[in-house]
């Protein structure tokens, strides 16, 4: 069940700035996954508190991408959050490191006051009867295979801790039912997993607003999801039109509006400004930088992406989560990689980013207790970039 | 188009990379890339032009595609000094010491320290200054210290530049002491920590004879009275000039030791430290408003003026 698409989970959480108040993963130990014998990874400063971005580097088949998708599987069962990838396939043969019996990943998550008071008003509405213990800080241990459970075993340290996990789910389903105000989101936070492919960017999108749109189908965009678009062009374009119609439903109300406020704010002098229809009658983005105005594709690449990461941020409410991001880097040119790293914590509020990459660039300029170094680089920084428009 | 790069002091990861990533990169697509000391800036930033000349179908190499740019600490020279140390239309000089003295602008450091209270329980964050104002309080206390060495390593530092003027090709010149001797921080044994240094230096630059040695001494005694006159006059501290003039690294180093001795915060790294005040600083960072001039837009600007 916890394997549904992530936007099944509609959850607006408007947070506010400034500290942990949320969900945080503060260590992990993963032993006996894949090809990784023991690593123990520490995620917090000597301030005692959780870094708000950790980047985990190193070259090629060290094992980054495995590290994301043991805590993606480890945190996934016990918050019921479809946190893997797609393409993650979570078999023993696949997972559990060879002439062992079982892979074991152990987290250390903390949680705040008011996350935690949050959640228990969540149990409440829901009339749930499982108490949400006032446990600051959970140890969650997770053994796979397990002969009962087909995603692997989860105990708590302490014991009966798992409500605390399920706060955003609680919402989520309350939310469905509008037995909650959106202010009930504002604290519980999530896990949201964004693999190399970006696959999980990609957006239903109802047939009658892809033809307002410009008589697009599904399948002319080459969606090798069907039904899901991941042409932001495409989805920006249906969120606009959602925009100018009366909103049926509050909690994707907004999106547009947000993402633009958001754009403007992180992509400055950048901005969206609307959506307007050309001479032949198709429907486009338009965008300014104070001077000129330009359609969507006058972005560069590097602006495309960061708007595929700020419209998933935005539509899927992240905020106050875990966010686990393959390869930051991906497909950008060195000046966008740094800038990226810079953009991708402003587009939620209290996020914690644990990002991989392989690229010397973003190494060079994070602080050097955010990097976690699983290998020598090729140093490229040292060679010529070459362009990528 | 080419690339543009902005070489800086500081290896991967130093304070320099970071705060210039941060807000120079806001207002112009510009690498910023490390160049170790400031005597490899100059060659890192030729190196990063070099590489770009294409080969040309004669077998020659044709213009640099690529244009690099520098920016130098202007540490104890005069801004003035400095740009023509530095005299190239291509370099850039800070007019405060280093990047770690717009670290410690005390708006910067009262929004880290708002930060570090607010999200952070451990007991010793009660203690942090509570106003902007404590805060300029604090450093001042912090730099008082710090004032014989400072007029000490400026007079050295101005020693340097006029013995490499008449001695230029002398190897083997540092730009800074180490520290005095007898580990003290008082006015006599500073000075005789400088005079030492600077006997070394006349030693080691053959065009400075033995007998002027008296003399020196003297002169070395006389500005050396002259700094420490300056740098203790009441407005050094009290109109932030110190945030400007001393050696940033050594004014950070001091509040990171107050903070672990004064305050209880044993366990608190130097590096998570900086990193605290850098995202303070992008946090604060406004374009010519938390500094004016604001060097960070007008680098940028420059920049994007000679590559459009």
């Amino acid at each position: 069940m916890w394997l549904a698409r992530a936007d099944v989970f509609v959850i607006l959480a408007v947070a506010t700035y400034g500290g942990e108040k949320s969900m945080k993963l503060a260590k992990v130990t993963i032993d006996n996954f894949r090809h990784i014998e023991h690593l123990e990874l520490d995620f917090t400063d000597s301030f005692g508190r959780v870094r708000d971005v950790s980047l985990i580097v190193g070259p090629n088949m060290c094992g980054k991408t495995t590290i994301l998708d043991a805590m993606a599987a480890a945190l996934g069962p016990m918050t019921q959050l479809p946190t893997l990838r797609p393409g993650f396939k979570l078999s023993p043969k696949a997972v559990v490191r060879r002439n062992t019996l079982c892979a074991k990943v152990t987290c250390e998550v903390r949680f705040t006051e008011e996350e935690i008071s949050a959640t228990q008003e969540l149990f409440t509405l829901a009339e749930d009867p499982a108490r949400v213990k006032d446990q600051k800080s959970v140890k969650l241990t997770w053994t796979y295979p397990d002969a009962e459970h087909k995603y692997g075993h989860c105990n708590t340290n302490p014991n009966g801790a798992w409500p605390l996990f399920q706060g955003r789910l609680r919402a989520a389903r309350l939310l469905s039912t509008r037995r909650t105000g959106l202010g009930s989101f504002r604290k519980v936070g999530g896990i949201f997993t964004f693999d190399q492919q970006r696959s999980g960017m990609g957006k239903s999108i109802p047939p009658q607003i892809l033809e307002i749109i410009g008589g697009t189908t599904p399948e002319n965009l080459g969606d090798p999801e069907g039904g899901r678009i991941s042409d932001p062009r495409t989805i920006l374009l249906s969120l606009w039109v959602r925009s100018m119609a009366e909103p049926a439903d509050p909690t994707s109300a907004g999106d547009f509006a947000l993402i633009k406020e958001k754009y403007a704010e992180i992509c400055h002098p950048h901005k969206i400004i609307g959506a307007t229809r050309d001479e032949v009658g198709e429907l486009d983005l338009e965008f300014g930088d104070g001077k000129y105005s330009y359609g969507y594709d006058g972005l560069s690449s590097g602006e495309q992406m960061a708007l595929l990461l700020l419209i998933r941020m935005v539509t899927d409410h992240i905020h106050q989560s875990i966010v686990l991001i393959d390869e930051i880097e991906l497909h950008q040119h060195p000046t966008w990689q740094r800038k990226l790293l810079h953009l991708v914590p402003q587009m939620g509020q209290g996020n914690q980013v644990i990002a991989t990459t392989h690229s010397p660039y973003l190494r060079d300029v994070m602080p050097p207790g955010t990097v976690i170094e699983l290998g020598e680089l090729e140093d490229s920084s040292l060679t010529r970039p070459q362009p990528h428009g | 188009m080419g690339e543009r790069y902005l070489v800086c002091e500081g290896g991967p990861n130093s304070l320099d990379m970071r705060v210039l990533d941060a807000l120079v990169t806001r207002h112009l697509d510009v690498q910023i890339m490390p160049g170790a000391g400031e005597n490899s800036i100059g060659s890192v930033r030729s190196w990063l032009e070099e590489r770009s000349r294409p080969n040309l179908p004669d077998g020659s190499l044709g213009p640099a595609q690529d244009v690099a740019f520098a920016v130098f600490d202007r540490n104890y020279l005069s801004f003035d000094e400095a740009q023509k140390k530095w005299k190239n239309p291509r370099h850039f000089v800070w007019l405060r010491h280093e990047i770690e003295n717009y670290l410690l602008e005390p708006r910067v450091v009262f929004s880290a320290f708002s930060y570090v209270r607010k999200t952070t329980n451990q007991e010793w964050v009660k203690g942090l200054p509570a106003t902007e104002s404590a805060v300029r309080t604090l450093l001042e206390d912090l730099a008082r210290p710090l004032l014989e060495e400072h007029a000490a390593q400026a007079v050295y530092f101005q020693i340097q530049l006029d013995r490499r003027r008449t001695c230029p090709r002398e190897p083997g010149l540092s730009e800074m002491f180490a520290g005095n001797p007898a580990g003290t921080s008082s006015r006599e044994s500073w000075l005789n920590a400088l005079l030492a240094a600077c006997r070394q230096v006349s030693d080691g630059c053959r065009t400075v004879a033995a007998t002027a040695q008296e003399e020196s001494d003297r002169q070395i005694r006389e500005k050396y009275g002259e700094a420490v006159t300056q740098v203790t006059a009441p407005e050094f501290l009290s109109t932030g000039k110190f945030l400007c003039e001393m050696d940033g690294k050594r004014l950070l180093r001091s509040l990171a030791t107050h903070l672990r001795e004064q305050l209880g915060a044993s366990k608190l790294s130097n590096d998570d430290f900086d990193q605290e005040l850098v995202t303070a600083l992008v946090r604060e960072y406004q374009p010519n408003n938390l500094f004016k001039p604001d060097e960070f837009l007008e680098i940028a600007e420059k920049i994007k003026i000679a590559v459009p």
